[in-house]
């Protein structure tokens, strides 16, 4: 090997030894620059995280605020769940921007996910008991159609109104099956906390059956209004 | 108001105007929920007493199309994952 060739050999396993030992291409300790950029970058990725959930909050805490059949209890204590959250990420996020090293950083923004759970159980919890007092107000729609569709079967003087009445039985039963399966449900959504995740998915998921098994009673019971009122015709 | 905060609020701020309609990562996009008092209001369509007509089971139809979106979304969000934080 010539002499020059050799040199080149050596300066490229010297090299090679000093990013091995760094991680980097520098021959020193990671410039300062370096580190702080990451940090910056660590804390922006937090900074996205946070905001992104606390606008989904926000925006479910507007429907909250508009629930009309749940009691007053219901509604504060989920728009009351929903700030706290917000709350609570807004000072997790000043902690994080105030955080002097990546290690924290890291940490903290390890506690968005660990200590609020809002995507996995949050929102869809506030969304169930939105739905619950949607279906719950249908009901009672209906409800209110049963018993004018009761005053015509009353008033049919000289018709058969067996099967009316019949029919409005079965509605009738379907009304009260969806108040029976779908009035506990806020409640036990809104005893769902963050803390007790992945345990209480179990919950989320008996409350999106029954809310989709009440949907479908609902649909069952308004086609059998109309089914009662052509019985009258 | 201090730099984090007023930084953060910033972030805020643009998000409210633009990142709602696009995908960031993989968590979820919480869409918006149709308020309950939207459906549940009476029209002026319909007699609130009186022989019930067809058009009155039209109102409750009105609420449960919403309650399919509502239910779309509820299922849309317990699809979703957290995302990545860091």
């Amino acid at each position: 090997m010539s002499r020059p060739a050799a040199l080149r050999r050596a300066v490229v396993v010297v090299a090679a030894l000093a990013v091995g030992a760094t991680g980097s291409v520098g021959l020193g300790p990671r410039p300062a620059g370096a580190q702080q950029v990451r940090l910056d970058a660590a804390k922006q990725l937090a900074t996205a995280a946070i905001t992104r959930r606390v606008l989904a909050l926000r925006e479910l805490t507007t429907a909250a605020k508009a629930i009309v059949r749940l009691s007053d209890a219901d509604r504060t204590a989920l728009t009351s769940q929903l700030q706290d959250q917000v709350n609570g990420l807004t000072s997790l996020n000043a902690k994080i921007q105030g955080d002097g090293d990546l290690a924290t950083v890291r940490a903290d923004a390890g506690t968005i996910i660990t200590d609020y759970h809002v995507y996995v159980l949050t929102i869809p919890k506030a969304r169930g008991v939105v739905v619950s007092d949607i279906e719950l107000t249908a009901e009672d729609r209906l409800s209110k159609l049963a018993d004018r569709l009761q005053t015509m079967i009353d008033q049919a003087s000289g018709k058969d109104t067996t099967k009316a009445k019949t029919d409005l039985a079965a509605l009738r039963a379907k009304l009260t099956s969806v108040t029976t399966a779908v009035s506990p449900l806020p409640a036990a959504l809104l005893a769902l906390q963050p803390a007790g995740y992945p345990g209480n998915r179990t919950t989320l998921e008996q409350a999106r059956a029954t809310l989709r098994t009440g949907r479908q009673t609902l649909g069952d019971a308004a086609t059998l209004a109309r089914t009662v009122i052509t019985d009258l015709k | 108001m201090k730099k984090p905060a007023l930084a953060f609020a910033l972030a805020l701020l643009v998000a409210a105007a633009g990142a709602c309609s696009k995908s960031s990562d993989s968590g979820s996009n919480a869409s918006a929920t149709t308020p309950t008092s939207a459906t549940a209001s009476s029209p002026t369509s319909a007699n609130a007493a009186g022989p019930v007509t067809d058009a009155d089971v039209a109102q409750v139809d009105a609420m449960l199309h919403s309650l399919d979106t509502e239910l779309s979304r509820l299922d849309s969000d317990m699809a979703t994952g957290e995302g990545q934080v860091q």
